[in-house]
């Protein structure tokens, strides 16, 4: 009942370091080619467990430019929620840096006694879980106002900017629902509208459409398209989709089997605005589609090798046991 | 029956939806029946089913009506001798016993006393539960310099302790209080600490990524996070106040449901005791309803 050695290293993480600013060192100036919001260098990625070491992520590099919608996809257990946990402050890579370029955010405010210019508190990044994550303890609507509230913003504005998300999502009849009251697809949802209505510099999105229903991942998959193309705000998405990335992206990096690092990365020069529906009937996104999938299913084979291998090493390890006695 | 004939039932069911009807059933060859399973409606309820059914009459007359039906056997046996009237009473003797006592307001003032020190002892024993719990879990040196002593102390039964209690806070209204605040105590802070530690980490992550301070993480994540158990360690606690109640009401008091049962005891007066317990049991149940009441408010969002 009662295990006194048990012990929450999550906990007690939350206590020494609440996201960005304490974990990131930050660098006098740093040349950097111009546009660029996040870089990535040569970044690894090592889990110490009980059972061994744990390569997630090897030497990986690559740049994202101010606005650029980029999409990564990669075999299962090759590294991508790690990869954007690093991003979003919640993991530190083990080798490597990362360098995310902040944007001023400054706006003028009128006040009373005049225009003043203020500097904003928008958050640098926001992240989209792949697993449930909506609060249970919170309606549908405190869990899209929450990182308004953890900021700051007034009850009232922060009503309104999540109303207006809440629309977006489908969700208004069930502002006031317990998530216990929802289905998956609309839990998932609605911590879509919670990371939108924080309005970040960056986006970062864990597989969030992977467990809705056809119908409701292409009616928000176009919500995103006509958001994204209104705000241009930097997204990275991961996805299994292959289609969903050539839909939203404007870059594919395509990530090799574990330990993961990047593959290939392709260009989505598909003309902006997008539709869902038209898109998957243009040539050049078939081609697109036949390019990703040739890069993509060697590393998914290679992922079922090294699965199969680890379990035949396995199994000598038991027999080796059995021999000794 | 032929194909023929399915098709004209369907057409006779009038379906909605365009077009239902397709040309291949009348082409359909001829089936003989033991080639078709044929999935039927489910059965309408008969009258016996209505009455001795799982969820029929009888199950919900006797759940009323069981406790009634318990006094009337007792009545009858104690009426026909079966049972000595002097050690088992009879449910007539223990109300023409009742009433005095109800009328005089003696049962009222002893129910007052009780109930005082125990929500007192509840109240001062859940807090700091509550308190050192949310401690415990959240902070690991306080668990680490905390956790052996409470794992070994806890153990002890608390009426092991009611004569050191005694020693400590006196014969009066303090060492009852402090009685059933310790036994509600260990209850609570162990649900407590349990319901943080086990906080599903998701959501220590989300209230990360989103800048939550550490006052925010304390009252959106923690506290609310631990409800459920907190509210389980209660009601496992209210029980233990009960039972503790009646101990501590032994020794050294002079008023209280417990020493009511007591002093019965003594008098040998079975009638009075029964009095005291049935008192003692309604409290119980109107206090478990209450934590329910409170627990609906406090957790709205819990299925119920
Ligand atoms: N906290 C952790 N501790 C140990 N191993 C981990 C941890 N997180 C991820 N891993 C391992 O790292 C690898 C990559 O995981 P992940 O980034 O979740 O993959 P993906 O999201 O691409 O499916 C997996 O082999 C996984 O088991
Ligand atoms: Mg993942």
């Amino acid at each position: 009942m009662y295990d006194s050695s048990q012990t929450h290293s999550a906990v007690e993480n939350i206590l020494k370091n609440a996201g960005h600013s304490s974990v990131r060192s930050s660098p006098d100036a740093l040349r950097l080619p111009a546009g660029t919001k996040i870089a990535v260098r040569d970044i690894s990625k090592v889990f110490r467990t009980r059972a061994g070491k744990i390569v997630a992520l090897e030497h990986m590099s690559f740049m994202i430019r101010e606005g650029e919608f980029v999409c990564v996809v990669g075999p299962s257990g090759c590294g991508k929620t790690t990869l954007l946990r690093i991003l979003a402050g919640l993991e530190r890579q083990t080798a490597g840096k990362v360098y995310i370029v902040k944007g001023d955010n400054e706006r003028t405010v009128m006040t009373r006694e005049g225009s003043t210019i203020s500097r904003d508190s928008r958050p640098l990044t926001s992240i989209v879980f792949q697993e449930q994550s909506v609060f249970p303890w919170l309606t549908v609507k405190q869990n899209v106002e929450y990182g308004l509230r953890m900021r700051g913003v007034p009850g009232e504005e922060r009503s309104r900017i999540a109303d207006h998300y809440i629309k977006m999502i489908g969700l208004a009849e069930f502002a006031n629902a317990y998530p216990h009251q929802l289905s998956g697809g609309m839990k998932q949802r609605t911590s879509v509208a919670r990371a939108f209505a924080n309005d970040p510099e960056i986006l970062l999105l864990d597989e969030p459409f992977g467990a809705l229903d056809e119908q409701n991942r292409v009616l928000l998959q176009q919500e995103l398209l006509r958001i994204w193309e209104g705000s241009r705000k930097t997204a990275i998405f991961i996805t299994h989709s292959i289609d969903e990335a050539l839909i939203l992206g404007d870059r594919v990096i395509i990530m090799t089997a574990r330990p993961g690092t990047v593959k290939a990365i392709v260009d989505v020069d598909l003309p902006r605005p997008r539709q869902v529906t038209d898109l998957k009937s243009q040539p050049a996104f078939l081609d697109l589609f036949r390019t990703i999938w040739g890069q993509l299913s060697e590393e998914v084979l290679k992922t079922r090798e090294l699965e199969r291998s680890q379990k035949d090493r396995a199994r000598t390890r038991r027999s080796d046991h059995r021999s000794a006695f | 029956m032929g194909a023929r004939e399915l098709y004209d039932t369907e057409q006779a069911l009038k379906l909605p939806g365009p077009k239902r009807v397709q040309r291949i059933h009348e082409e359909a060859q001829m089936i003989s029946a033991d080639h078709i399973l044929v999935l039927d409606e489910e059965p309408r309820p008969t009258v016996s089913s209505r009455i001795f059914g799982a969820n029929g009459i009888l199950v919900r007359v006797l759940y009323f009506i069981s406790p009634a039906l318990i006094l009337v056997v007792w009545e009858i046996m104690a009426r026909l001798g079966w049972v000595d009237v002097r050690l088992f009473s009879a449910p007539s003797l223990i109300l023409k016993s009742l009433v005095p006592v109800v009328v005089s307001g003696e049962l009222w003032m002893h129910t007052l006393v009780s109930v005082q020190r125990i929500v007192l002892g509840f109240l001062v024993g859940s807090l700091a539960g509550v308190l050192l719990g949310l401690l415990m879990g959240l902070l690991p040196p306080i668990r680490a310099a905390l956790g052996p002593m409470v794992a070994a102390t806890f153990p002890i039964p608390k009426l092991a302790i009611m004569p050191l209690i005694l020693l400590m806070f006196g014969l009066g209204e303090t060492s009852k209080v402090v009685t059933v605040a310790v036994g509600v105590f260990y209850l609570v802070l162990i649900n407590t600490m349990t319901g943080v530690i086990n906080i599903d980490r998701i959501y220590l992550d989300v209230a990360r990524s989103f800048g939550a301070s550490k006052k925010d993480f304390y009252l959106t994540v923690a506290l609310p996070g631990a409800l459920p158990m907190i509210f389980a360690g209660l009601k496992l606690g209210m029980g233990t106040a009960l039972l503790l109640i009646v101990a501590a009401e032994l020794s050294a008091a002079r008023a209280g449901i417990g020493y009511m049962i007591w002093r019965a005891y003594d008098m040998f007066d079975i009638e009075r005791m029964f009095v005291g317990l049935i008192d003692m049991s309604i409290l119980g149940y109107l206090l478990s309803i209450l934590l329910d009441i409170l627990e609906r408010i406090v957790i709205p969002w819990k299925e119920h």
